[in-house]
């Protein structure tokens, strides 16, 4: 039996060697991770449409989603039909030196293989120009998504109203 | 044995100072925003308020100023760059009764006073909504340095004419003193921005 003074002797070097050797083999893990990572990407699978929204201001709205593409070949989102305006462009904001740009995408949107294209504010987005919505509608928006190769998609989009978020000070005016 | 305490001390130190930066803990003021300097009178800016109440710049000293321009029509950035500023007065709590929030139009063919009455206090009441006449528009985008740009109309069947300005979307913030003092640029959010107005909110 050792004495606790003789065990505690090689306590911290013990636990100093360990924790070295922890890091170390943390530092490993890390450099592993950030090699090049194989994924066979299927041939064919669906798009995913996630979280479509619309906001509207009062005399404009957008939307926005995601589409997530797991195939390995590419499509391109080419228009969005919907009731719930006049028309739907294909719109992107670009900010260059602090100026903001509002430039037509007429030729849609691609969307990468294996990637993810993503609509959001200050970015990519479809813009509704003469919303037909009703002032009291709650939602939600049909909207059809049209791409190149995965043809219509239909998804009913949350409404949100940018003027109406403050619902707290509203007086008479 | 002295010598080596002292050594070890001195090591010690090194290390320290050497971390200190990486960790943040320097104790200079520092800003997320890009800095004017010097820091100078902020330009005149020159309106009606959406209240139909006239508004000087230059007379509201006192509290520190976040001044970004834009237009109602605007569908994508100016909507959620309020929206950003209401979050900013949410955060700040009660310290927002210091800070003051001006959206100035560069649209005044189509921003009347009631078509700002309708937007701008739908986001935060406290928020001043200005309508420019064209020479004050002028001044302001001498002043604050502005590109201004009004795309050709477009038309559709039944869709009323319409076009964009493209604009500057930074934010200007003026110190309590009525001083420029730094910039945003229009895709800065709320949590960048927030830890500088505190610091002007300090002073």
């Amino acid at each position: 039996m050792q004495s606790w003074d003789q065990r505690s002797r090689y306590l911290l070097p013990g636990l100093c060697l360990g924790a070295v050797l922890l890091a170390m083999a943390g530092g490993c893990k890390k450099q592993a991770m950030q090699g090049p990572i194989a994924v066979e990407l299927p041939a064919s699978a669906d798009l995913e449409i996630r979280e479509p929204r619309v906001t509207l201001t009062l005399d404009a709205g957008s939307v926005y989603f995601s589409v997530v593409n797991p195939a390995a070949r590419g499509d391109r989102l080419l228009r969005v039909e919907t009731a719930a305006a006049e028309r739907a462009e294909a719109h992107e904001s670009v900010e260059e030196n602090g100026v903001v740009r509002m430039v037509a995408r007429p030729e849609g949107f691609e969307v990468p293989a294996g990637g993810t294209l993503e609509l959001q504010p200050g970015g990519k987005h479809i813009m509704l120009i003469g919303p037909q919505i009703a002032a009291d509608a709650a939602g939600p928006v049909a909207l059809t998504l049209h791409f190149e190769r995965a043809g219509a998609i239909e998804v009913q989009a949350a409404l949100s109203r940018m003027e109406g978020m403050d619902h707290s000070g509203h007086g008479g005016s | 044995m002295e010598l080596g305490r002292a050594c070890s001390a001195m090591a010690a130190g090194a290390a320290l100072l050497w971390l200190l930066p990486a960790t943040g803990c320097v104790p200079t003021q520092t800003f997320n925003g890009e800095v004017v300097e010097p820091a100078r009178p902020a330009p005149e800016l020159t309106g009606v308020n959406w209240d139909g109440q006239p508004f000087r710049l230059s007379e509201h000293r006192g509290k520190v100023t976040v001044v970004f321009f834009g237009y109602t029509y605007c569908p994508d950035v100016c909507p959620f760059t309020l929206a950003k500023m209401k979050q900013i007065y949410r955060d700040l709590g009660d310290r927002a009764d210091g800070l003051q929030v001006v959206f100035a139009s560069v649209d005044p063919q189509r921003d009347t006073v009631e078509k700002l009455a309708a937007y701008v206090p739908s986001f935060d009441r406290r928020f001043y909504g200005l309508r420019l006449e064209q020479a004050d528009l002028q001044a302001a985008t001498d002043g604050f340095g502005l590109t201004v740009q009004y795309g050709q109309p477009k038309e559709g069947p039944e869709t009323a004419s319409y076009y964009y300005v493209d604009h500057t979307g930074t934010f200007f913030i003026i110190d309590r003193e009525g001083r420029l003092r730094l910039k945003f640029p229009p895709n800065a959010t709320a949590e960048q921005m927030r830890p500088d107005l505190e610091k002007l909110l300090a002073t």
